[in-house]
């Protein structure tokens, strides 16, 4: 369901349905104009894309809802491929004049590229599709007025700080973005898709002497202000604090080669460091990527199957369309240890004559699209989680997902955890703190010996490779049989 | 075309119409001149034009943030109350005293120059080409990298009378080498920046890229054991700075979440680590005449022979704690509110010259380049070495892999026991080697 205006409840929080430029007619005619307009410039290829987005947050420290933020992004990018080569200009005036002079200038940029070429650029070709996409939420967080979202941040931050007197320091901070972008092409592609996105964190420090540990939680969905309302505060801050506080008598993390076992969030974050990354064709074009040339050969053991959705319903890395205006799907990436795809723009997909998977994504007009994932995932297995721990002599079990990168070159990364216990012959042992795990792709995945049969997305975030893109990420537990543990002792 | 000057006291005035006791605005005007580099050739040309303007406005110490991509006049006044709005939704911060009064300060000359200014995109692929042609000297070498060029003009009014306006350009250039042979890969990523076309030197960055990458090629997995560091210019000063930024930032400190919260006046290194931040280095690559608020810059000394010596603050932080702002406020740009962090820091250099730090070790690691940070709440670190070597009987033996150390901020600061003398400089940034005893390393059994 689309909300509806309210503008009276909320004057503040400008609507995005108003499609019209500073030209005659709707933006559809503007866009066509503008690139009818350079047809004399004789791209191989051209596209209009302008960027909308309206966005409010709140943030709770210690009690206090004493922030609170709203802004507004707005305007267009041209891309023009002459000759082969590539121009690309960014503004925020969305005119039409503003427009056909930046069409102008992204031809001019790709002459001089041209004059410098070695490979030339190309798209593949694909059908004409014309799409308008609403935004299904439940709750459009614009029509909810701001001292609402005050009142129900604060008590998801109380609820936090109520656990324990060693909790120090408590920071909820919610968003909410309303996009809109627009894609027009030469190859008859005009898409308006509408996105409603919310996110929902929270920080807590606990403290006990000179020991200060800290635990988060976050929940960020392709979904309206009902993501708020659906937040349980025992399922989100009491379980952050609880985490926090438990982690005051963690012990340090040992170091050297383990068998881990990871729990989802873990794996989201391994599948994207770890495999995703390889898997986006620019890298694989650009002669960087260790699984260019890999297409039909192992990459895994059999138990790992790996997809990058962009489909799942409400999932924080979910779109319909993506900047090119190609419909994102699913997309098995390697099918029991075997590599079956990589992640397409329209231009890797000319390049390594491949079908455009609608994986080219841009954050704002200011980007332009590159190769991204999405909600990247390893599929469930059929084991229990007991079943995972079994037959580990010595081992570790690793629990949320913090930081991670990857050096595609060598496929070599790091995932940094938020938690984990010892796993001796078979059972958990003492907790242990925050640590980073790392290893080279092709071996790490080729030792994954059981896969269980949970399942969780658990990592809505932002991946930063050129600029930030939302993503998720998840799967069910793992067992790992060699990973490197940057451990303490 | 309305100035940048009467946008933002337009958004000042009508926040202060809309009931807000104080607020400040900043607008910006960013050029940016970007060429792609993929396969040793130029692919992709870009300009970006941004612009924006963003207003905080308080009352009773409660603040509203807003900011639009709009920069016209009747848009800055709806934004002023459009924060104003906000500020009065939110609870009230007693903490809060007073944003900072109109300082003049002499400017700090180069940082900005009209040849970046108003350089032209032919230009930017010369210096890609001049780039990627150094880049021959290892002829199988594969470089993807970036030049990019941006010149900004920005202005800053607050409701006590401030008003800046300032003018900067900057020069960034990153290149990615890869050698591949007989199924083995060595790769390495070298960059430079500058104020001026005069501060970097792109054939040296496309030499020392590929040259460095050979030398990763036949990288092994080493056994874990306890083992000392020499990291080097960049890890040292990656290592310093994000504890310094994180850690140290007194918000932090005030809220209770960094590990140096009770060290100030104590030691948090060796007695071998002093670390100044001046802000007001002619040309410096993140010198300013003034911070995020309107503060002068002016030089600290952050750390004296292993003693913190301040925190960093921003006025908010300054004003809760009573003492003077450091000039530390951050403003990355007009979408993001005030931070804070550290301008030009300067680790002072030591006796030590690097070869000798590590012909010095019987058996450790020599963490060439690439970042490391640890944790600004536990000061626990553990990170991967991203481009270094094992050291064998005081010899560079060979680059490692899938190897990572582990330990915490605490006790790595505290062991360091050799600086080097050398350092690479950047405008402003001076980065000299630091070793540290007794590391853990993971890697093989």
């Amino acid at each position: 369901m689309v909300a509806q205006l309210t503008i009276r409840r909320n004057p503040f929080i400008l609507r995005l349905e108003n499609n019209r430029l500073m030209g005659v007619g709707g933006l559809r005619e503007v866009v066509e104009r503008t690139l009818d307009r350079c047809a004399g410039y004789k791209p191989d290829f051209m596209d209009v894309r302008v960027y909308r987005r309206l966005g409010t947050a709140v943030m709770v420290q210690d009690g206090r809802a004493d922030r609170a933020f709203t802004h507004e992004v707005h305007g267009a990018a041209i891309r023009a491929l002459v000759g082969g080569a590539w121009g690309f200009v960014a503004l925020n005036k969305v005119t039409e004049g503003g427009l056909l002079k930046a069409a102008e200038e992204a031809v001019k940029m790709a002459r001089v590229a041209l004059r410098h070429l070695r490979e030339r650029g190309a798209v593949a070709e694909v059908k004409p599709v014309e799409a308008r996409v609403k935004a299904k939420v439940k709750v459009d967080p614009r029509d909810v007025p701001e001292d609402e979202k005050i009142r129900d941040v604060a008590e998801l931050e109380a609820a936090a700080r109520k656990n324990d007197p060693r909790i120090v320091n408590t920071v909820v901070s919610y968003s909410d973005m309303v996009s809109k972008e627009t894609v027009g092409n030469t190859l008859g592609i005009y898409v308006e898709e509408e996105s409603v996105r919310t996110l929902v964190h929270i920080l807590v420090v606990a403290k006990e002497g000179d020991n200060r540990q800290r635990a988060s939680e976050v929940r960020g969905g392709l979904e309206g202000y009902e993501l708020v309302k659906g937040t349980a505060p025992e399922m989100f801050s009491v379980k952050a604090a609880e985490r926090a506080v438990s982690l005051l008598g963690a012990e340090p993390a040992p170091a050297g080669r383990f068998t881990a076992v990871l729990n989802p969030a873990v794996v989201g974050l391994l599948s994207h460091e770890a495999f995703g990354h390889n898997c986006e064709a620019d890298l694989v074009v650009s002669g960087e990527s260790i699984l260019a040339g890999m297409m039909g050969r192992r990459v895994a053991s059999d138990a790992v199957t790996i997809v990058d959705d962009a489909t799942v319903e409400g999932a924080y890395g979910s779109y319909v369309y993506d900047s090119e205006g190609v419909a994102g799907r699913r997309r098995v990436l390697v099918e029991n240890g075997v590599l079956k795809s990589y992640l397409h723009s329209l231009e890797t997909a000319a390049k390594l004559e491949a079908e455009p998977n609608g994986s080219a994504r841009a954050y704002t007009h200011q980007v332009r699209p590159s190769v991204r994932m999405s909600n990247t995932y390893i599929k469930p297995g059929d084991r229990s989680f007991e079943e995972l721990l079994e037959g580990v002599k010595e081992g570790v079990y690793l629990k949320g997902g913090y930081w991670g990168y990857v050096y595609v070159e060598r496929g070599q990364f790091a995932c940094n955890v938020e938690e984990g216990y010892v796993i001796r012959r078979g059972e958990l042992g003492e907790h242990i703190r925050n640590v980073s795990f790392g290893g080279l792709t092709l071996e790490t995945l080729k030792t994954v010996d059981a896969v269980g049969k949970d399942f969780e997305l658990k990592l809505p975030g932002m991946c930063g490779k050129v600029g930030p893109i939302y993503v998720n990420g998840g799967g069910p537990h793992i067992r790992v049989r060699e990973v490197v543990i940057g451990g303490q002792r | 075309m309305v100035s940048l000057s009467d946008l933002v006291q337009r958004a000042v005035k009508a926040a202060l119409g809309e009931g807000a006791d104080q607020a400040d605005a900043l607008a910006q005007r960013v050029r940016r001149v970007d060429v792609e580099i993929e396969k040793n050739a130029v692919k992709l040309c870009t300009t970006t034009h941004d612009y924006g303007v963003s207003v905080r406005a308080f009352r009773h110490g409660g603040m509203g943030f807003a900011y639009t991509q709009r920069l016209r006049g009747e848009e800055a006044a709806t934004l002023g109350k459009r924060a104003a709005k906000l500020a009065r939704g939110v609870h009230s911060d007693p903490d809060f005293v007073t944003l900072p009064g109109p300082k003049r300060a002499s400017p700090v000359p180069g940082l900005y120059h009209n040849e970046l200014a108003e350089v032209g995109v032919e230009e930017v692929v010369e210096i890609a080409t001049r780039m990627t042609d150094a880049a021959k000297a290892v002829p199988d070498a594969l470089v993807t990298g970036d030049v990019s060029v941006y010149s900004e003009n920005d202005a800053l009014a607050n409701s006590l009378g401030t008003l800046v306006e300032s003018s900067s350009t900057v020069i960034n250039l990153g290149l990615m080498g890869i050698v591949r042979r007989g199924g083995d890969v060595g790769s390495f990523y070298e960059w430079d920046q500058g104020r001026s076309l005069r501060d970097v030197k792109p054939e040296a960055v496309g030499e020392r890229t590929v040259r460095a990458a050979e030398r990763y090629l036949k990288a092994r997995k080493v056994k874990t054991g306890i083992l000392p560091v020499v990291f080097g210019f960049i890890p040292s000063f990656s290592l310093l700075a994000s504890t310094l930024a994180g850690a140290a930032n007194a918000e932090s400190v005030q809220r209770n979440r960094s590990f140096l919260a009770d060290r100030l006046g104590r030691r948090m290194a060796s007695d071998l680590v002093t670390v100044t931040d001046d802000g007001t280095v002619p040309g410096g690559v993140a010198s300013s005449t003034y911070d995020g608020e309107g503060v002068p810059k002016r030089l600290l000394v952050l750390v004296e022979r292993g003693v913190l010596r301040t925190f960093l603050h921003d006025s908010y932080t300054a004003n809760k704690a009573g003492v003077d702002s450091t000039a530390s406020a951050l403003r990355g740009s007009y979408a993001s509110p005030v931070g804070i962090g550290p301008s030009n820091l300067q680790i002072q250099p030591g006796r030590w010259k690097v070869e000798e730090m590590i012909e010095d070790l019987k058996e450790g690691i020599y963490f060439e380049t690439g970042s490391v940070y640890g944790d600004p709440v536990t000061g626990d670190l553990s990170k991967p070495v991203d481009f270094g070597f094992k050291v064998e009987r005081g010899e560079v033996a060979h680059p490692v892999k899938a190897t990572l150390i582990g330990t915490n901020l605490r006790l790595l600061l505290k062991d360091i026991d050799a600086v080097s003398q050398e350092y690479r400089e950047e405008p402003g940034l001076v980065m000299p080697a630091v070793r540290a005893q007794g590391v853990r390393v993971a890697g093989a059994k």
